[in-house]
């Protein structure tokens, strides 16, 4: 059976599609083609013999191609999912299978994946469970990736650090979110630079933007001034390297609250929600701690 | 080796094959020795002249650097040479040889250099919102078309700022129409009311103002110059060849049955640097040589002679138009876009020391600037741009101009859009040009669109074919309104 399946993927060239249609279904299925139409020969297909080539780099540089192009695939919007599991939980099992961690509305859990491969989400649509906090540090996220995050009307918390594909692209696109985030934190990006922070002023509600360790930031201090100039109700966090240090330690995070330098703002909030600055703080130190 | 008489013939020759038919419309000092396309070399004198090179430790190639033929000659090498000569030569490195023409290779005059470096998919013609959202997405994955090896990734420095249009009551209904079918196309558009405008730029004037068009995503400005520097980078490895020399004439051949002549582009007759003429044989020429394409058309006959089908001119010219440098210490912060006023004066922030770009295009055809050379006129900037840029921006009354360039507008007269696609009877013949003033945000797309047209015999991707030549022949203007 194996040995036939061979034969027929080899034989199952895409110029045999015209005698021979069942083939053409086998090798699509197989080779993840459904959906694509073949055009027919392309006119210059004599000049690809040109390309033949014994060259070590050129099949190198192909290989590492392929392995791109499979990354943003894999990253892509699928409707199937969408469908199946509604936009929050769509968007939740996307990150989480991807070695990111989610948060619902209403419980104090971080979900992520563990060692077996295994996660805890329905795979199926629940009613009333909303996305709130999406932690995708140390993700290979990528622009086509951010475009399942579709129809979330409660994400609150959006943690990106050390994302070594988040540019000022993926930056520019968070503009859907304007009236719903109020945490971001883009620390550790390395091709995150001040254009693309300049666009943050579109996240009206945003309360708190971590913005440490940008290699490619030039003056970060004089951005997070900048940026608080046109974004009064917002803080920036990262902006001085001397306050990483104070963050880093679990200990210090009190000492924030009397830091001078930075400006914590607590009286527009309503008495019947905790310090949101605060709380924020604790979300922000409880991804990865406990495993969970 | 066996030679026919004929070969025979032809290496005596001095002239080649072609001395019959010697170059047309030359003057006579210039119909000298021009090494025709096709001449016989001897292999024994390239022999000795390597043999001498290598002894003298001269090495010079032994081609002259003007290739005798090429399968596509580009005239131009600008962002739009650059970026057709990219996409046709991305296609079969190997098997496909393209040859760029550039006669400034320090870009002083070029508008690639010279242009502010929008981009905004804000049109009302829907092709070119399309090739401007395609040059976003370009710009977004610009490391995997353009990244060389060895070298560091390209970076344009895009600012996302986005574009803001400003109208009038009467041109509201306009505005909403035009976004909801930038919209339907996929760009992020906002209709903003004058309370949203007055929330989210508070240090605008809205007098006169009823509705704006903000761009989301996408929309902004870059630095131009280091999206050709990339572009070149990435043809030179390729092996592009970028040629320094002057297109001065084309020599056209007359075939057909006795009584039905054509005229055919035969070859293009380039000058180089140091004064001599070479020819050169082609399979398609391109034209790309922004606000000069009037003059290369002209050089093949096109709207000169009088055959059927040349009588139609390619009404492209020089515009001339200045950027201003300004200061505003307290001017609009952070979230500026580029801002463009009813009056047609635009504004974007440059950096982050509170310096700003701004201009406008002159109101009718008498105010035009001489295109003569480069120099800026200062007064238009007092008498036009300073009073609407301060009555819009009142920040702006407490601001000094800091210096000023000009650059050239490749102003299509008939309707400022684009002419792309073979002329009708010089089939060898491919334009590109007209795009005044979108040239640098569209140069991308047309070198992708002229690449499927050229190899694949149709466009793939956007369908240019509403703005080729023929409507110029028919007198069918596609008028854009924005035009900045």
């Amino acid at each position: 059976m194996a040995t036939l399946g061979k034969c027929l993927s080899l034989c199952c060239r895409p110029g045999l599609f015209r005698i021979m249609p069942t083939c053409s279904v086998l090798y699509r299925t197989m080779f993840n083609k459904y959906g694509e139409k073949w055009e027919g020969f392309p006119s210059d297909w004599l000049s690809t013999l040109h390309n033949l080539t014994f060259d070590k780099g050129f099949w190198i540089k192909k290989l590492e191609n392929r392995m791109w192009k499979e990354k943003v695939k894999d990253q892509e919007f699928r409707p199937q999912r969408l469908e199946t599991l509604g936009p929050d939980l769509a968007t939740a099992t996307f990150i989480v299978a991807r070695n990111g961690a989610v948060k619902f509305v209403g419980q104090d859990r971080w979900i992520r994946i563990d060692k077996d491969g295994k996660y805890a989400l329905p795979n199926r649509k629940v009613e009333g469970l909303y996305l709130e906090a999406v932690d995708a540090s140390g993700t290979e996220i990528l622009y086509t990736g951010l475009s399942n995050f579709v129809d979330l009307h409660h994400l609150r918390y959006l943690n990106f650090s050390n994302c070594k594909f988040f540019d000022d692209w993926c930056l520019s696109y968070l503009h859907i979110f304007e009236t719903t985030l109020e945490f971001l934190d883009v620390s550790g990006c390395p091709e995150v630079t001040e254009r693309g922070l300049a666009t943050i002023h579109k996240l009206s509600n945003l309360k708190c933007l971590r913005m440490a360790n940008l290699p490619k930031v030039q003056n970060p201090e004089f951005v997070a001034l900048l940026l608080e100039d046109i974004m009064p109700q917002c803080t920036i966090l990262g902006a001085c390297p001397d306050t990483e240090k104070i963050l880093d330690s679990k200990q210090d995070e009190n000492k924030l609250q009397h830091d001078t330098r930075i400006d914590i703002k607590t009286k527009s909030l309503s008495e019947s929600q905790p310090v949101i600055s605060q709380r924020i703080l604790g979300i922000a130190h409880s991804r990865g701690k406990d495993g969970l | 080796m066996l030679r026919t008489s004929y070969q025979i013939f032809r290496c005596f020759n001095r002239r080649g094959l072609l001395w019959k038919q010697s170059p047309r419309y030359l003057t006579e000092d210039e119909k000298k020795d021009i090494p025709a396309v096709g001449k016989y070399r001897s292999p024994w004198k390239m022999f000795r002249k390597e043999i001498k090179d290598y002894f003298d430790e001269n090495i010079t190639p032994i081609e002259p650097e003007i290739p005798l033929e090429t399968e596509a000659l580009i005239i131009g090498g600008g962002a739009i040479g650059s970026s057709v000569a990219f996409w046709l030569k991305q296609r079969n490195p190997k098997g496909f040889r393209v040859t760029v023409i550039e006669r400034d290779p320090g870009y002083t005059q070029a508008s690639s250099m010279l242009a502010v470096g929008g981009i905004r998919h804000q049109f009302s013609v829907p092709e070119n919102v399309q090739l401007s959202m395609f040059t976003s997405v370009f710009l977004r994955n610009i490391r995997e078309y353009l990244s060389v090896l060895d070298s560091d990734p390209p970076d344009v420095q895009f600012n996302h700022q986005g574009y803001l249009f400003l109208v009038p009551e009467e041109r509201a209904e306009y505005l909403s129409q035009s976004v909801e079918m930038q919209t339907n196309l996929g760009a992020k558009i906002r209709l903003m009311n004058r309370q949203m405008l007055a929330q989210k730029f508070p240090w605008l004037n809205l007098d006169g103002i009823a509705l704006g068009s903000y761009g989301m995503e996408g929309e902004g400005w870059f630095d131009p110059w280091l999206l050709v520097r990339a572009l070149k980078a990435k043809n030179i490895s390729m092996g592009v060849q970028y040629v320094k020399g002057e297109v001065v004439d084309f020599d056209l051949k007359e075939v057909g049955l006795p009584g039905k002549k054509d005229l055919f582009l035969d070859s293009t007759v380039i000058k180089n640097p140091e004064g001599q003429l070479f020819k050169c044989r082609m399979s398609y020429v391109v034209n790309c040589a922004g606000p000069w394409a009037g003059q290369i058309a002209r050089m093949a006959g096109i709207g000169v002679r009088k055959e059927e089908g040349l009588s139609t001119p390619l009404p492209v010219e020089p515009r001339k138009r200045f950027v201003y440098v300004v200061h505003c210490p307290d001017g609009p912060g952070l979230e500026t876009p580029l801002t463009i006023d009813t009056t047609g004066v635009y504004f974007r922030r440059e950096g982050l020391g509170g310096y700003y770009l701004c201009g406008a295009s002159p109101n009718s055809e008498e105010e035009e600037p001489d295109t003569s050379n480069l120099d800026v006129d200062y007064d238009f900037y007092e008498k036009h741009v300073w009073p609407a840029l301060a009555y819009r921006v009142p920040k702006f009354e407490v601001s000094k101009l800091k210096s000023a360039w000009a650059g050239f507008y490749d102003y299509n007269t008939f309707d400022q859009n684009l002419v792309i696609g073979p002329h009708p009877y010089h089939k060898n013949m491919v334009f590109a040009n007209g795009l005044s003033g979108h040239g640098i945000q569209h140069a991308i797309p047309i070198g992708r669109a002229l690449m499927e047209l050229l190899i694949d015999g149709e466009y793939k991707t956007i369908n240019l074919s509403r703005f080729e030549f023929p409507r110029l022949v028919d007198n069918e203007p596609i008028q854009e309104v924005a035009i900045v």
